[in-house]
């Protein structure tokens, strides 16, 4: 399967009308570098129009592990070997949320000296939930990095009645603050 | 499928994340103003007492005093006929007043007040949230309580004294200590290399909690005392921020006093970190203080240090 370049984008629902729900997983390898593998986090931000987060509890990661209506949801354990799974289900979404931008970013509350630039593979692929069946992958977003604390992976977004699959790869040296002011996360 | 019926079911409280698919119930306990529901039924009852005399009077299950000359009546003109049906009473207006019948002819206990509700206090990005007497607690979102740190600072002065600052800690994955940096116990637990809280000292004595392993926090007690048993000349503020430098802010002026003095708890409540001020004097060492607080898991070296 071709790997999707930064910025390219697929039509996931007219590809597959019977669509209904999808993975997006993070896969990385960063080596024997446990301290920077334990405090990477992957978190899904609902965005409205405008691109900003609907409210505090529409950021789906590991100590939130539902968007309110449960829409969203991260998978307590991922399989497939990524290293944190959230699965969408496209249909129940609120029309008010236009994309769901998936990030990785590296907790910066004690961790010194670490930043995304250590990783040797990032990327972030879209599976059918139903089978866990690999739909598309983006291409190794690691090359590039440097001192980076946070990465926009990629984005779901609404298309014309449908739903679309775009890779973002866009890192953020001001890391997860960065990315927060971005899209009106409150910390 | 009557084992798949969630009523019958067997509970699993092993699947955490079941627990975010709950609705939340409807009615609240306050416990963080432990004399609020009382001041609420209070209201309510003296609210009842002078019910609206312009209720209907053809419910039979009404037993408020048969009305006077209608209520709303300061000027002389013709007085309202009260509609019993269709128009509410003279004063459903005030919000408070639970007593209007209006149009059902139900008794009394289906409108009956609900517990107080709790509603957590947020704390606002760019401002201090005081922790007072009358408003002693706080509440981070899920997103404050996950990302970064937290860190718990004593912002005193030399004035006050040798200031030492502690904390009792009971982790999910079992572990119960303290962290008291000036002991030389720095981190919880106590041996690890991936520590869930660090205490130090920089400007002043401080304790770092790691977010990212929040979910491993049960709760934790901050302490603060002097080192050399002296007395200390209270003063300051105890100052905790989050990762986006959201501070809260807890007054440290009391009297001077040789005690241990608990200064705050914090809870972590699915996903959110609830911090509330005790600010309570406690007679004896740091081992009765957190005993006190009911950490019966801790074991010690001697009364102000644990065994690690």
């Amino acid at each position: 399967m071709a790997e999707m370049k930064r910025g390219s984008n697929v039509a996931l629902t007219r590809e597959i009308p019977t669509l209904t729900s999808v993975v997006l997983g993070v896969r990385l390898t960063a080596g024997s570098d446990k301290t920077l593998t334990d405090n990477l986090v992957m978190a899904t931000i609902l965005c409205d129009e405008a691109s900003r987060v609907l409210s505090d509890d529409h950021i789906v990661f590991f100590n939130q592990l539902t968007s309110p209506e449960e829409s969203v949801s991260q998978r307590e354990h991922a399989l497939g070997g990524d290293l944190e799974q959230v699965e969408v289900d496209l249909a129940d979404v609120p029309v008010e949320v236009k994309r769901l931008v998936v990030v990785l970013y590296l907790n910066e509350g004690v961790v010194q000296n670490r930043s995304l630039g250590r990783l040797r593979e990032c990327s972030i692929r879209v599976l059918d939930a139903h089978g866990d069946t690999e739909l598309v992958r983006s291409e190794n977003l690691a090359p590039g990095l440097t001192t980076e604390t946070a990465l926009a992976l990629g984005e779901l977004y609404r298309h014309q009645e449908g739903w679309k699959f775009k890779v973002l790869g866009a890192g953020y040296a001001g890391g997860i603050a960065a990315v927060a002011a971005d899209y009106g996360v409150t910390l | 499928m009557s084992g798949l019926d969630p009523a019958t079911a067997r509970p699993r409280p092993d699947l955490t994340f079941l627990r975010h698919r709950g609705r939340p119930a409807t009615q609240h306990v306050d416990y963080t103003h432990h004399d609020q529901p009382h001041h609420d039924l209070a209201a309510v009852a003296a609210v009842a007492a002078v019910a609206p005399a312009g209720s209907p009077t053809d419910n039979p299950l009404d037993l408020s005093p048969p009305a006077p000359t209608t209520a709303p009546a300061p000027t002389p003109a013709p007085a309202p006929t009260p509609v019993p049906t269709s128009a509410p009473a003279p004063v459903a207006d005030d919000l408070l007043n639970l007593s209007t019948p209006a149009p059902s002819s139900t008794p009394a206990p289906s409108s009956a007040p609900a517990t107080a509700v709790h509603r957590a206090r947020r704390v606002r990005p760019g401002a201090a949230t005081v922790l007072t007497v009358s408003q002693p607690t706080a509440t981070l979102t899920r997103a404050q309580s996950g990302v970064g740190a937290l860190t718990i600072e004593a912002a005193c002065s030399p004035a006050v004294g040798d200031l030492r600052l502690g904390c009792a800690y009971q982790l999910r994955s079992g572990e119960s200590s303290i962290v008291q940096h000036v002991s030389g116990v720095s981190t919880a637990p106590a041996h690890t290399t991936r520590p869930v809280i660090i205490g130090g000292r920089g400007r002043y004595e401080r304790l770092t909690i790691d977010l990212v392993q929040v979910r491993n926090i049960e709760r934790m007690v901050v302490y603060a005392f002097s080192e050399s048993s002296a007395v200390l000349q209270w003063g300051g503020t105890l100052v905790l921020t989050t990762f986006g430098q959201t501070r809260i802010e807890l007054p440290l002026d009391r009297a001077p006093a040789d005690r241990v003095v608990v200064l705050l708890s914090l809870y972590v409540v699915d996903g959110e970190i609830v911090v509330r001020a005790e600010s309570e004097e406690i007679p004896g060492t740091v081992r009765d203080v957190v005993l006190a607080y009911g950490f019966d898991q801790v074991t010690w070296l001697d009364a102000r240090t644990p065994l690690v």
